[in-house]
């Protein structure tokens, strides 16, 4: 192409991104692709009948324009139809009802890893960096150490009952009661203060986890059941 | 444009025409620049169908099972160096539907013009 079908197929392809916005990803690659090709070809086709390039681009933007009110009719049709689009906010909007709670986790690691990183090398909340200023504290290693060891299996835990939590939900259960004990530590504390942020996050999410299981047995119970080895094996092989 | 559940606008029409027309020149397979420019050439100075209008037709009519579609093998179109193209062709109930109307080619491209059959 060049420079005046150049600019003409690129306003028909903005055209096309802004008109397909938003839809589902297949339908919306398929039409993208398609207009591509066709300017494509329709470029190719002026060169060799030796129209000037003027021309092709003046038709490519006059098929352009007389065909917005089909575009946006048919985008229209495809929203009302709702199959299409539809079909990935729903299962995204499902998929976020069901598994909500797995934020909690994460929340509570993110949380974790800044308070660890405050309680090495600083008081409370004071920022870490304001004390390594000051200088190098002498116990900080073997603070750093046990603090860290604890903080690997706070971290540890959650992700491994995530990772598990299709194939073994006994397993989830039985690594987040630990884990939600461990939130609760701070509970002991006489003045636990914004530290109370764990408990709250460690029960909210292993309710989350609970209820979530217990969704998914009552709604097909073979998806909760851990496979007998040989029969996954076996399933493979097939 | 409004039309009858289970009816056909000229347009379509002209599609079946065209897309039957090209397989008689043993081209069963179509893509949608090649077929504006056939219902081109059958209307004369009536220009190139719009990209709206053309592919907003070519899906309803693949939903309606009159054409059916599939994307070609992405390796042919790299070694030609343009994108893929989306190849239609007419089905038999493509073609039965055609025959239902009783219309030679002509008479369709004169409904796609506008004019009486």
């Amino acid at each position: 192409m060049t420079r005046a079908d150049e600019r003409a197929a690129s306003v028909v392809r903005s055209w096309t991104r802004l008109y397909t916005a938003r839809m589902a990803t297949s339908v919306r690659d398929e039409r993208r692709e398609e207009i591509d090709s066709d300017l494509w070809e329709h470029a190719c086709a002026g060169a060799d009948a030796g129209l000037a390039r003027r021309s092709v681009a003046g038709q490519m933007l006059a098929r352009c324009l007389l065909g917005v009110g089909a575009d946006l009719s048919w985008r229209a049709q495809m929203s009302l139809d709702g199959r299409r689009i539809e079909e990935e906010g729903v299962k995204m909007g499902e998929s976020f009802k069901r598994n909500w709670w797995i934020v909690g986790p994460f929340a509570l690691i993110a949380f974790g890893v800044y308070a660890t990183l405050a309680h090495i090398v600083g008081d409370g909340f004071e920022s870490p960096w304001e004390r390594t200023a000051a200088g190098w504290d002498p116990t900080l290693a073997a603070r750093a150490g046990s603090v860290l060891l604890v903080g690997s299996l706070f971290v540890a835990m959650p992700v491994v009952a995530l990772t598990v939590r299709r194939t073994h939900p006994a397993w989830t259960i039985g690594l987040f009661l630990p884990w939600v004990l461990m939130s609760l530590i701070p509970l002991m504390w006489g003045d636990a203060g914004v530290w109370l942020i764990m408990p709250v996050l460690g029960i909210t999410t292993f309710i989350g986890a609970v209820v979530n299981l217990a969704q998914r047995s009552v709604e097909d119970p073979t998806t909760v059941r851990s496979a007998p080895p040989s029969t996954t094996r076996e399933a493979r092989l097939l | 444009m409004r039309r009858k559940p289970g009816t056909l606008i000229p347009l379509e029409v002209a599609i079946l025409a065209a897309g039957l027309e090209l397989g008689n020149t043993g081209e069963v397979e179509f893509h949608g620049f090649q077929l504006a420019k056939e219902l081109r050439d059958r209307g004369s100075e009536r220009g190139l169908t719009a990209h709206g209008t053309l592919y907003k037709a070519l899906d309803r009519m693949e939903r309606a099972g009159l054409l059916q579609s599939r994307w070609e093998d992405p390796r042919v179109a790299a070694d030609q160096g343009r994108p893929r193209r989306r190849l239609y062709r007419v089905t038999g109930d493509g073609e039965r539907t055609f025959a239902r109307l009783n219309l030679d080619r002509a008479e369709a491209t004169a409904i796609w013009m506008g004019e009486p059959a």
